[in-house]
């Protein structure tokens, strides 16, 4: 009978509780800081030297043309829908360009619809 | 008379894609054919075009479960490779996630446990607890399931004072929680009826088909690499091994959650004895490494993970060679069905903590021809044994 009166206790408790689980699209859920989500470039810091895309280990990363980076001509174009999030590439950037934001909506009908932000300032 | 029972790949009581042919006579089960790789994703071979820095990334992936042992296992291999040795405050946030995960897995399993034996309330009050893991994990890495926290000499993030406190609180919260769930299952005549004495596997046959993991501990064979060969900080915690006798599903889940609190008494020791100091060395990202090769063993969550490395002095490894717990765990589940009910298939399979995409990786290739061919147990045990016997090792 203890036992009994045991897992009642429990389902009380419980009860008087606010429910565990979030009312998700209506109320905004934020992730914790450091959260690796989203990938943000800062353009005018890239130098196109490539690293990141060697040091990716999904191979989400590809280089494309660009002429406001200089003095390469060309910047890191991520494809997320391949990413696996790992950072290694804002780890490994030597001016510290790539950052993971604490974006976490990375959804779309189509893989062209899911992108890095690419910022200018 | 015997009649098939084919079961799987994908069946409502399997939650992984695996297949048993069962040849039963009346209710009861005479044999077991388990029959996998339906899920088999070629990692090995990926591993193989992966630098040493990027292997972690992609072994992680190997299960998402324990993909922290898995990355902290891979870069433990790498660093044998090289000769690193990890700062010590690297070590001990390695152990921290290690047995963080020990415990989200434990409660998963204890959740999708009770699930089977049609527990299905305590199935939500164990996954509401795992959910502070997760998000203890989230603020700790950055992630939620691929936590991506080791890395080749150290880890990639280090702890904040007020993370180990949270840490403490969490602690302290699951350890009245661990002994709720023992009580309750103790407690609980239904739940008793549906275990005890439910898929048994006598300490002889655990220990002949090398059950690891908590299968073997609850059958009373003493396999725990913790124990064995203790690596990162394992020697100097507060770690004790958890035996059982009796051998069935209710010894394996009394084991899981006595391990929750081994793993509670790891963390609040770490949590107080942490290190100040470097976190991680310096890696270059692509680098070669010395001819070498190197085997890497720890405890995941499930038993014991393997992995080895053969570098012929390349950027990438030349051979890896990954063997996850549950693969070793397939053939004790074969020995526990034999003469039990239908009824307790999902019992046993559960009981071994499956994660069936991880032990995918049995087929040769033959260099010469390219002939691909799939090499059955009794041919694999056959040739282990001989190589064995040459090498003068153990004898079976």
């Amino acid at each position: 009978m203890k036992i009994w009166g045991r897992a009642y206790k429990e389902a009380v408790k419980r009860l008087t509780e606010k429910p565990y689980t979030i009312h998700y699209p209506f109320v905004d859920v934020k992730a914790f800081k450091g959260y690796r989500g989203r990938i943000s470039l800062q353009i005018n810091k890239c130098i196109g030297c490539g690293l990141c895309s060697r040091v990716c280990p999904a191979n989400a990363i590809e280089m494309v043309p660009d002429e406001r980076v200089k003095p390469a001509g060309k910047r890191p174009h991520f494809k997320l829908p391949e990413c696996c999030y790992c950072a290694l590439c804002a780890e490994y950037c030597p001016k510290e360009a790539i950052e993971l934001t604490t974006d976490y909506h990375l959804y779309g009908f189509k893989k062209e619809d899911v992108v890095a932000e690419v910022k200018s300032e | 008379m015997t009649y098939n029972l084919y079961f799987g790949p994908i069946h409502p009581a399997l939650k992984e894609p695996i297949n048993f042919t069962f040849e039963i006579e009346g209710e009861r089960i005479v044999n077991v054919k388990p029959n996998i790789g339906y899920n088999h994703r070629g990692l090995e071979k990926l591993l193989e075009s992966k630098t040493w820095l990027q292997s972690g990334f992609v072994a992680e992936h190997i299960c998402g479960i324990c993909s922290g042992a898995h990355n902290g296992c891979c870069y433990q291999g790498v660093e044998r490779i090289f000769g690193i040795e990890p700062p010590r405050r690297g070590l001990f946030i390695r152990t921290l996630v290690w047995e963080l995960e020990r415990i989200h897995s434990h409660l998963l399993w204890l959740g999708v446990m009770l699930h089977e034996s049609g527990f299905d309330t305590v199935f939500m009050y164990c996954w509401r607890d795992r959910e502070l893991t997760m998000d203890l994990f989230e603020e700790m890495s950055g992630r939620r399931v691929v936590y991506s926290m080791n890395t080749v000499g150290g880890v990639r993030r280090d702890v904040t004072v007020s993370f180990l406190d949270k840490l403490k609180k969490y602690c302290n919260y699951l350890e009245e929680r661990a002994k709720f769930y023992e009580d309750l299952i103790m407690g609980d005549t239904t739940i008793l009826a549906r275990l005890q004495g439910v898929a048994p596997l006598p300490k002889s046959d655990a220990a002949s088909l090398s059950a690891v993991g908590p299968v073997a501990r609850a059958s009373g064979v003493k396999r725990d690499v913790r124990y064995e060969e203790p690596y990162a900080v394992y020697d100097e915690s507060p770690f004790r091994i958890i035996l059982r006798e009796e051998g069935d599903a209710l010894a394996r889940t009394i084991v899981r959650i006595e391990e929750i609190k081994v793993s509670i008494d790891i963390l609040r020791w770490i949590a107080d004895n942490i290190p100040q100091g470097d976190y991680k060395i310096k890696f270059p990202p692509i680098t070669k490494a010395p001819e070498n090769e190197a085997i890497s063993r720890i405890e995941a969550p499930r038993g014991e993970l393997f992995y080895y490395f053969k570098s012929d002095g390349g950027t990438t490894p030349s051979r890896v060679k990954v063997r996850t717990p549950t693969f070793a765990n397939i053939l004790p589940v074969v020995k526990m069905l034999e003469g039990q009910y239908i009824a307790d298939i999902p019992i046993a399979v559960a009981s071994i903590d499956p994660c069936i995409a991880c032990c995918e990786r049995v087929t040769l290739i033959d260099r010469k021809t390219e002939k691909t061919t799939i090499v059955t147990m009794d041919q694999l045990r056959s040739h282990s044994k001989k190589y064995y016997k040459k090498a003068g090792g153990e004898k079976f």
